[in-house]
C-alpha cells in the first residue's frame, strides 16, 4: 500500500508541476471570460471549450447507457463491494472515510482559532496546524481513490469525461475555425495519440471543463 | 490554478467590475450572460466573498487587513467563522421566535 501511495503521490507532484506549467502559459481570465481554452501541441492549435446544453443532454442518455452497460457486466464491482472486499483483506476504508471527517471537523476548530487570533507567531501556528491536518486528509482521499479505481462509480465517471472530451477537444482548422478532433466517442477510443488526449485532459480538468462524479 | 483564480477575483479591477456589474444590467462580468459554466460560478463565488471581506475591512468588522486577502488560510477561516456567527445568530433567532 505504501508503495502504491509513493508512485501515485509521484503522478501528484508531476501533474501539480504541469498544472503550474499549464498556470503560466495559459490566460486564465481568458478562460473566465470566454469558456474556452486554447492550448498548441506539436505546433497546432487546439480548443477546449464547456459543453452546450444539447450536448450535456447527450452525455446524459450516454452516462445512463454506459451505466446500464457496467452494471449487468459482473466483472465490474460497486463501490460498496470492493469496501467488502477490501475489509475481508484487513484493510478498512470505512474507517479512512471517518478519519477524513474527523480531520475536517478538525480543522473547522482551528479556523474558528485562526479567525480570531492576531500575533503572527499564534497565526503561523495556527495555519501549521491547518496545512498538517490538510496533508493528512489528502494522504487519506488518495488512498480511497487509489482502491476504489476500478469500481463501477469511477469506470462510469472515466468513460463520462472521455466522452466530454470526445465533443470539447478541437484543432484549427482556419484562423478563426475550429473542428472537432474525434467526430466519436469511437474514434477517440482508437486515438494513438496518448500525450495530446493527456494534454487535452489535464487542461479540461483544471478549467473544469470535464463533469465530476455525479455533477451531470 | 484555484490559488490563480482567488488572485485574479480580488484584483481591485475584477471587484470593481463586479460592483458595478451588480448596480448596471448592461455590464457583463462574462461573454456568455446564461448558462455559466462551473469555473464562473466559483469565480462569483469568490468575488462575492472578497467584496464581503472588504466591506468588513471597511466597517472594522475584522482583525483582517487589505494585504491579509492573500493569505488564503485565513480568508477562508474568516469566512467560516463569519458563517457560524451567523448560523448562531438565526439558532437564537428561532430560539426567542423572532422568525
Amino acid at each position: 500500500m505504501e508503495e502504491i501511495n509513493d508512485t501515485r503521490l509521484k503522478e501528484i507532484q508531476e501533474l501539480s508541476n504541469t498544472i503550474q506549467d499549464l498556470d503560466a502559459k495559459v490566460n486564465i481570465e481568458e478562460v473566465i471570460k470566454n469558456n474556452v481554452s486554447i492550448f498548441e501541441h506539436e505546433k497546432i492549435k487546439y480548443r477546449l471549450r464547456k459543453l452546450t446544453f444539447e450536448e450535456k443532454l447527450e452525455l446524459i442518455n450516454f452516462k445512463g447507457k454506459k451505466y446500464l452497460e457496467l452494471v449487468k457486466n459482473k466483472e465490474y464491482l460497486f463501490e460498496k463491494e470492493w469496501i467488502k472486499i477490501y475489509k475481508e483483506r484487513e484493510i478498512d476504508i470505512e474507517y479512512k472515510e471517518k478519519q477524513i471527517k474527523l480531520l475536517s471537523s478538525q480543522i473547522k476548530n482551528w479556523q474558528l482559532k485562526l479567525a480570531v487570533v492576531n500575533l503572527p507567531e499564534e497565526i503561523k501556528e495556527v495555519e501549521q496546524e491547518i496545512t498538517e491536518l490538510r496533508k493528512k486528509q489528502i494522504d487519506y482521499h488518495i488512498e480511497i481513490s487509489e482502491l476504489m479505481k476500478y469500481s463501477i462509480e469511477n469506470k462510469l465517471n472515466y468513460l463520462v469525461q472521455i466522452y466530454t472530451l470526445s465533443i470539447i477537444l478541437e484543432k484549427q482548422v482556419e484562423k478563426e475555425k475550429y473542428e472537432r478532433v474525434f467526430k466519436t466517442f469511437e474514434e477517440l477510443e482508437k486515438n494513438t495519440n496518448n500525450d495530446l488526449l493527456a494534454k487535452a485532459t489535464r487542461i479540461a480538468s483544471i478549467f473544469m471543463f470535464l463533469p465530476e462524479g455525479d455533477s451531470l | 490554478m484555484i490559488k490563480e483564480l482567488k488572485k485574479i477575483a480580488r484584483s481591485s479591477r475584477w471587484i470593481s467590475l463586479y460592483r458595478l456589474s451588480k448596480e448596471h444590467s448592461g455590464i457583463h462580468l462574462f461573454n456568455n450572460t446564461q448558462e455559466l459554466s462551473d469555473l464562473q460560478l466559483i469565480f462569483l463565488n469568490w468575488l462575492n466573498n472578497y467584496e464581503e471581506i472588504i466591506i468588513d475591512i471597511v466597517n472594522k468588522r475584522t482583525n483582517l487587513q487589505i494585504e491579509d486577502l492573500e493569505d488564503d488560510l485565513r480568508v477562508e477561516a474568516y469566512l467560516y467563522w463569519k458563517s457560524q456567527q451567523k448560523n448562531d445568530i438565526n439558532k437564537n433567532e428561532v430560539k426567542h421566535g423572532r422568525r
